[in-house]
Parts: structure tokens; C-alpha cells; sequence
């Protein structure tokens, strides 16, 4: 059996009194198509920061193929490739000159460097806003130039926090097919979303996070049990649905 | 890697330079130069003791040292233009990311004016003999690499101690302890040179320390090489070299923390607040004052600025009762005000693109501005007057009361309008507070801000003075006591006129506003757009008013003004002045040219970056 592209082990992590991650873990098989999903506030954001690298737990471990990503981070930094939550851009570079920037940081040779950017931003729909600021990008464009960012040096896996918000339905396709294929070729993607029907369709495997704990885990079929995964969800994170509520004074 | 980082750093820098920020380079130019070459003219200076011309460089050099340390830190947050944030997930480790980051440090232009300044050190040496002199040429790039690397490191632990609320508050004493002690430091030298102590230089220990300090060592060591004492010459250079090393190896491990740690903001207490529930239920002022005052003690960079504010005018007031002087205490309160003003003067800014809340609720304006107005009045004016009284009672003479409370009365009262005022009309834009990230004090680019705050804020309070002044004069204690009704009225007016003035221009230009806070021009296409500061201009244009802005000063001020001014008091100082070192008839010519060839590249500089903006509209 492959190393799993990523083991989180007894994942910790609190902020004040309150706890976010609670003893969580998790394990992503290679080559996975793996949805996180789980309710505002429940711990996804969190973990998966924790697990790229980007916030310090408090306990636990993280292992990208086998590698401690806390201990020795920059073998573990290497293989990955992250969109993050409410990224941190240059805002005041162009998404050519960001991405070839960050290339020739990851060690690319200039002209790889500007050869995969000009692909990305072809691929992503961004040439034509080739000369406009990151500051002056929409929200969807944004996600699309963080993507482009964590694909450029051809990691092996991908975690991807909401991927798909704010991002146009055309462009959202481009990504999806892009995603397979990566899968296909042997990569591994971890993503996080809202949007159960993009997950059913996507994801081999899923997980369902719930006040900082893992409430399921496994491929999709076995979490679903024979039902919806959004009606597995419901059921999981517990939720009194009440869809006759609605505001007493609105539009009444 | 420094190579890539530098580039984008140029890019970034290009991307940025529009017509208002070429403005505030200019002053800040201006300002640096004026400074370096003062520095210079201090080195080179014929000074009646020979170890006063030492003792008063190493001051200055300790002085630019402090401004490098202390200046990023209430002064917006320091260079922020790349991020260690965005380069986070970048395999690198972290020494070579610091590394990195301290040579990019060095583009700009303050560290272009600061070695500059440094030039002086070889000045400096040039009677020293000729080890010293070579030493010299070595020493200035060090002392250059020394204060930036601590510049750095100090602006990275400020960063970090500004992460809770005890070491906000605590971190805020250190910053103005540290500065107000300079501040009077240079009293104290004023005090020496008026009192003929300079002719045996400066007090022994205060000699000592400044040459104990970093900033003083590249002096020991030209002293020690006059001298012929290598060993205490080559161990100041080690020690040159060693400590901007350590500082950013220990920098390297705060890098690290910064992007892995988050800041722990304080959500409400269990204490219930009778004041903010009373002002909740008067209205939307009140409810706008109390939102203010919750933000004021729960945002990091503002619990931060206020305790700064505090703190500054206590030891400020407090450092001369070392010396059995208690003369400065009446006038703690009006310190604290008008520190608290400059650092109150971009409300709006500090609240990022949160202004949308205000304009798509018409007619709210009035009662944002009034609101955060109150808010500014309850957070300042009571511990003002209480350090006014007290330190009155403790300090003051009979005559100090009117003049303290009078000077009061109209600064709480011109404060509260200014900070309005400044805040709509000149909105500096700052990150989003939720952007902020790893450095809590980026509060954008407010240098200018500040500084002009401090000169117009103790404006409001002349008309107060002139009456106290008047009262002093004639002896009528009527009159002197007159001066305090004076102030509250100018006070008053102040901040009412103002605010209208402010929230008037927010309901009219509110879009506009939000539009440059959030740095996109997508709000509003239309007449109003273009006066942003956001009208970007193209890069080898951009390149070519940068450089014009940085180097104009140097032909107009060090190599034309400074020699003709030299020439016209017939002194044989020679220096770096290009036009000194040639024969008569052409060192006027020389001079004057070079003065015009600055003045025209300063006229250059503006006109394309203005022509520019025309363009736009």
C-alpha cells in the first residue's frame, strides 16, 4: 500500500478558550479525490491550514507522503500546492508577473517560469486582464490566480480550500476537468466545500467535520449509506431543519 | 533569491508610485537629505573641543539609529510592500527568506538618504589619518546594514508583543518610553551647549553611553584607529559585523512565527459596561460612539496607538524630575491630546472598506462622524484633564492653571475636529483590518499624517495662548482666566465645524472614499475617480519620476545651496562639494548650475507625474 498523501494525526488546536481542531485525524489515500465538508465554523479552515503549514498546532501531526510538514517543512512545502483561505497576495503585481515571481522563488528557470504562467493564465481564462493589478481582480479572478499559484510548480498534492466560490460556471468546469486529471494522473487533491452536489460529483472519498471532529470518514458511498450526502450531512452535524422559519416582518 | 525578490519589489514599487505618493516622496526626501546633510556638516564640523566633534556625531548617529528603530513602528508599520505572508508556502528556509528580506530592506529611499547620511562617517575620518579614512569607506555600508537589520528585528517584535492586550498596552509603554527619553535627550544637549559645558564635550556618562550604543561603535573604531589601538578597532568592526548578523538569524525565527501563529483578538467581557449601554440606547450618535469605543479597546493597533498616546506624555513629562525638574508636569494632558490626535487622524482608513456600512444607510453620515467624534472625546478628554490637574497641583505654578486648562480646553476640542476632518479629506488607505496578517501595526502609509498632525493640532490652540498670553502680560488674572473660556469656545467650534465639514464631504464623496480604501476604481466610474490616488502611472514613467524624486536633491541640495552657502561665509571646507574643489571663477557657476539642475528635475518629476493625472480625467 502507498504512503498516504496526507496522514493528519490527533490534530489540536485552540483559540482562547474556545476549541477549534479537536483531536482530529485524518487520512487521504494517493491519487484520492477528497472532499472536506462540514458546517460554518466547524474546524475545515483550521485543519487545513494546520496541515499545509500556514498555523502552528497546538498537538498533533501532519505527514505529506511521509513527511513531517512541521518538523521538516520544506520537503513537505515542495510536494504541496495550497489555496488558502482569504489569501495573501502581492496585490500590486500584474497575475503574470505574480506567477512567474513565485516560480522563480520555487527554483523554476525564467523561462519555465514564464512558459507555465502565460499556460495557466490561458488555461484559467486570466490572459485578457494581463494587464491589470491583483488588487483590481474580482473574487472569482483572485481564487483563479490562487490556483494558478498553487499549481505552478507541479505538486503532487493539492489542497484546496472552496476552490469553486465566487468562480464563474465556465471557469469552474475548466477547473474540474483540470482537477481530473490531475487525480487521473496520479495526483491527490484535498478541497474544501459547500456545495454538496459538487462534491458528490467530484470526490471519491469525503470526510464530515463537526465542531472540530471528524463526524464520518471514507469513500463516498460508505459515507452516503445509501442516502444523499446532503441528507447524510443533516443527519451527521445533527441540524434541527426547520424550513418553515423565516424572519416575522419580511415580506409579510 | 534576492535577485527575484528584488525584481518584484521593483514591480510592486512601479505599480505604485501615482501623483500623491510622489508628493509625499518629495517631502520625505526633502526632510531625510536636509537631515543626512546636517549629519555631514556635523562631522566635518571645526567644533571648540576636539571630543565634543565626536561625541555630537555619535548623537546623531545614535538619533538616526533611533528614527530607524522606533520610526516604522507609529509610523504605519514599516515597509510591507512584499509580505512574508505571500511567500509562506514557498519551500525556502527561513534564514535565507530573512536574508532575503533584509537585502530587499535596502531598496527605497530612506536607506538611500540614510547612507547618505553615513557618507559622513568618512567626513568624519578624514582627519583621522589614513587607516582610519579606508576604514571608513568600509564602515558606511555597515552602519547602513546595522540599522536596517535592527530596524527589522524591532519592527518584527513589536509585531508580535502586539498580540494581546497586555503586551499591546506594554509594548506601547516601551515604544514611548524609548521615545520620549530621545526626545529629551536632545534637551539635554540644548541645555549643555547653552550653558558652555561643550567646550569639554558632553557629560561623561552621556559620552560613554552614546558610544556604548551600536550606532557608536563605527565612531570608537575611527577613534581607536587615530589612536593605533587595533584590538579595540578591530573588535567595534566585529561587532559591526556580528550583531546585524545575529538580528537576523533571530529575525529568521520570528518570520516563522508570524506566519504560523495568529494574533488573539478579545471578544466582550462578562463585566457589563453601564457606559456603553447608555450611549447604545442615545441614538445613532451614541450608538456609533459606543460601536467606536468597543473597536478602540478590542483592535489591537488602536489599544496600541491610545496607550502610546498616554504613555508618551508621562515620561515625557516625568524624565526631567531625574534632574529635580518638575516644570514639564502641567503639561501631560495637552501631550497626551495632541499625541492622540495624530495617532486618531485616519479613523476611516484603520476601518478599511467597512464604510459601506455607513453609505448604504442614507442620512447616516452625520451621526458616523459625531459618533466617532464622542467616541475620541470620552477615550482622550478625561484622562487629559486628569493628568492636567494633577500635574498642575504637583508641578505648576499659580500661573500655570489658566494657561494649562485653557490650552486644553482648545485642543481636546481641535483635536476632535481635526481627526474628523483629516480623517474624510486625506484618507490614507490601509490594509483591510482583517488583511492586516502577521504585522498588526500596518496601518498603510500615515508618516506624513502624523507629522502634519503634530504642527496643526497645537494650531487650534494659538488664539487660547494669545489670550493667556495677553492675560500673562498685563497681569490680569481676568483676562488669563478668560483664556480657558476662549479655548473651550475654540475648542467647541473646532469640533463642531469640522466634523460638519467632514461628514458633509463623506455624504457627498462617500463612493469616492470607498473607492480608494479599497484601491479599486470599480465603485464609481466617473468625474471624481480620476483625483484618487490610484491613477497608476506606466511603469518606465513611473521609474523615470522615482528617480527624478530621489536624486534632485542631491544637485540641489548638497552640491548647489550647501557650497554657495559655504562660499558666501568664505569657509575652506571642501568636503564632497564638487563646485569647493575647483578654482574661483568657476565655483559659483558650478554651484548655481547644479541648484538649477536640481530645481529642474524636482519641476520635471512633478510635471509628469501631473500631466499624467490631466490625462486621466
Amino acid at each position: 500500500m502507498r504512503t498516504p498523501a496526507l496522514e493528519i494525526t490527533n490534530l489540536g488546536k485552540r483559540f482562547g478558550d474556545r476549541t477549534a481542531v479537536d483531536d482530529l485525524s485524518l487520512r487521504v489515500p494517493a491519487g484520492a479525490f477528497f472532499g472536506l465538508v462540514g458546517p460554518n465554523g466547524a474546524g475545515k479552515t483550521t485543519t487545513l491550514s494546520m496541515a499545509v503549514g500556514l498555523l502552528r498546532p497546538d498537538s498533533g501531526t501532519v505527514r505529506v507522503e511521509g513527511l513531517d510538514v512541521w518538523a521538516d517543512p520544506i520537503p513537505a512545502r515542495t510536494r504541496l500546492g495550497v489555496l488558502p483561505d482569504g489569501l495573501a497576495l502581492p496585490e500590486r503585481l500584474t497575475g503574470r508577473e505574480l506567477l512567474v515571481f513565485l516560480g522563480r522563488l520555487r527554483g523554476l528557470a525564467p523561462p519555465v517560469a514564464a512558459a507555465r504562467a502565460d499556460e495557466l493564465l490561458d488555461i484559467l481564462d486570466l490572459a485578457a486582464a494581463e494587464r491589470t493589478l491583483v488588487i483590481d481582480y474580482s473574487t472569482g479572478m483572485r481564487k483563479k490566480i490562487g490556483l494558478a499559484a498553487a499549481l505552478l510548480h507541479g505538486p503532487s498534492l493539492l489542497v484546496l480550500d472552496e476552490p469553486f466560490e465566487a468562480v464563474d460556471p465556465v471557469s469552474a468546469l475548466t477547473i474540474r476537468a483540470m482537477l481530473r486529471q490531475f487525480t487521473a494522473a496520479g495526483g491527490t487533491v484535498v478541497l474544501s466545500s459547500h456545495v454538496m452536489a459538487t462534491v458528490e460529483q467530484l470526490c471519491d472519498h469525503v470526510a464530515v467535520v463537526h465542531r472540530g471532529r471528524i463526524a464520518a470518514a471514507g469513500p463516498l458511498d460508505q459515507v452516503r449509506a445509501g442516502s444523499t450526502l446532503e441528507q447524510r450531512f443533516v443527519g451527521l452535524v445533527g441540524a434541527d431543519l426547520d424550513l418553515t422559519r423565516s424572519p416575522s416582518w419580511l415580506a409579510s | 533569491m534576492v535577485g527575484v525578490l528584488t525584481l518584484m519589489k521593483l514591480r510592486v514599487l512601479a505599480h505604485s508610485t501615482s501623483g500623491a505618493r510622489a508628493g509625499g516622496l518629495f517631502l520625505g526626501a526633502a526632510a531625510g537629505l536636509t537631515l543626512a546633510v546636517g549629519t555631514i556638516m556635523l562631522a566635518g564640523a571645526d567644533l571648540p573641543g576636539p571630543a565634543l566633534r565626536g561625541d555630537l556625531f555619535a548623537a546623531a548617529l545614535a538619533v538616526w539609529m533611533f528614527g530607524w528603530l522606533l520610526g516604522p513602528v507609529y509610523t504605519g508599520g514599516g515597509d510591507e510592500s512584499i509580505r512574508p505572508e505571500q511567500l509562506a508556502l514557498i519551500p525556502l528556509p527561513p534564514r535565507r527568506v530573512a536574508f532575503g528580506f533584509l537585502a530587499v530592506s535596502f531598496i527605497g529611499v530612506g536607506p538611500l538618504i540614510s547612507l547618505v547620511a553615513f557618507s559622513a562617517l568618512v567626513v568624519y575620518a578624514a582627519g583621522l589619518g589614513l587607516a582610519a579614512f579606508t576604514a571608513a569607506l568600509v564602515l558606511v555600508p555597515l552602519q547602513l546594514v546595522l540599522v536596517v537589520a535592527l530596524s527589522r528585528l524591532m519592527l518584527a517584535v513589536m509585531g508580535l508583543a502586539v498580540r494581546s492586550r497586555p503586551s499591546a498596552v506594554l509594548s506601547a509603554l516601551i515604544n514611548a518610553g524609548v521615545n520620549a527619553t530621545l526626545n529629551q535627550s536632545w534637551v539635554l544637549i540644548w541645555a549643555a551647549v547653552q550653558f558652555g559645558l561643550v567646550d569639554r564635550g558632553l557629560p561623561v556618562g552621556f559620552s560613554t553611553l552614546l558610544r556604548v550604543l551600536p550606532s557608536g561603535w563605527a565612531v570608537v573604531c575611527l577613534d581607536a584607529l587615530a589612536r593605533g589601538d587595533w584590538p579595540l578597532a578591530a573588535a567595534t568592526g566585529a561587532g559591526l559585523v556580528a550583531l546585524p548578523v545575529a538580528a537576523v538569524l533571530l529575525w529568521s525565527r520570528l518570520l516563522v512565527r508570524r506566519t504560523t501563529t495568529r494574533p488573539a483578538h478579545r471578544g466582550p467581557g462578562r463585566v457589563r459596561t453601564p457606559l456603553l449601554e447608555r450611549l447604545d440606547r442615545a441614538g445613532p450618535v451614541g450608538t456609533v460612539a459606543a460601536k467606536e469605543l468597543r473597536t478602540w479597546s478590542r483592535d489591537l493597533m488602536r489599544l496600541h496607538l491610545r496607550w502610546f498616546a498616554i504613555w508618551f506624555g508621562l515620561v515625557y513629562t516625568l524624565w526631567p524630575l531625574a534632574i529635580g525638574w518638575a516644570g514639564l508636569l502641567p503639561w501631560a494632558g495637552v501631550i497626551v491630546v495632541v499625541m492622540a490626535a495624530a495617532t486618531s487622524a485616519n479613523l476611516y482608513g484603520l476601518d478599511g472598506t467597512a464604510l459601506w456600512l455607513t453609505l448604504v444607510d442614507p442620512g447616516r453620515t452625520r451621526a458616523d462622524v459625531r459618533g466617532r467624534q464622542v467616541a475620541w472625546l470620552i477615550q482622550v478628554a478625561p484622562v487629559a484633564v486628569a493628568l492636567t490637574v494633577a500635574g498642575t497641583a504637583v508641578g505648576g505654578g499659580a500661573w500655570t492653571w489658566p494657561w494649562a486648562l485653557a490650552l486644553l480646553a482648545a485642543l481636546v476640542g481641535g483635536g476632535a475636529g481635526l481627526i474628523a476632518y483629516t480623517s474624510v479629506f486625506f484618507l490614507v488607505p490601509g490594509p483591510e483590518p482583517a488583511r492586516r496578517g502577521g504585522n498588526p501595526l500596518d496601518a498603510g502609509n500615515i508618516f506624513g499624517q502624523v507629522l502634519a498632525m503634530l504642527v496643526v493640532v497645537p494650531v487650534t490652540a494659538l488664539p487660547a495662548a494669545g489670550v493667556a498670553l495677553l492675560g500673562d502680560r498685563t497681569g490680569s488674572p481676568l483676562l488669563s482666566w478668560a483664556a480657558v473660556a476662549v479655548g473651550l469656545a475654540t475648542g467647541g467650534a473646532c469640533t463642531w465645524w469640522l466634523g460638519r465639514a467632514a461628514y458633509r464631504r463623506l455624504g457627498e464623496r462617500g463612493p469616492e472614499l470607498l473607492a480608494r480604501m479599497s484601491g479599486g476604481g470599480t465603485v464609481t466610474p466617473g468625474p471624481g475617480r480620476a483625483a484618487s490616488a490610484r491613477v497608476k502611472l506606466p511603469p518606465r514613467r513611473a521609474a523615470v519620476v522615482m528617480f527624478l524624486c530621489v536624486v534632485c536633491w542631491i544637485p540641489l541640495f548638497p552640491q548647489g545651496l550647501v557650497p554657495l552657502y559655504l562660499i558666501w561665509r568664505g569657509s575652506d571646507t571642501r568636503l564632497w562639494f564638487l563646485a569647493l574643489h575647483l578654482a574661483d571663477p568657476f565655483r559659483v557657476p558650478v554651484a548655481a548650475a547644479m541648484a538649477l539642475l536640481g530645481v529642474g528635475m524636482l519641476w520635471l518629476g512633478t510635471v509628469l507625474s501631473r500631466s499624467r493625472r490631466g490625462a486621466a480625467t
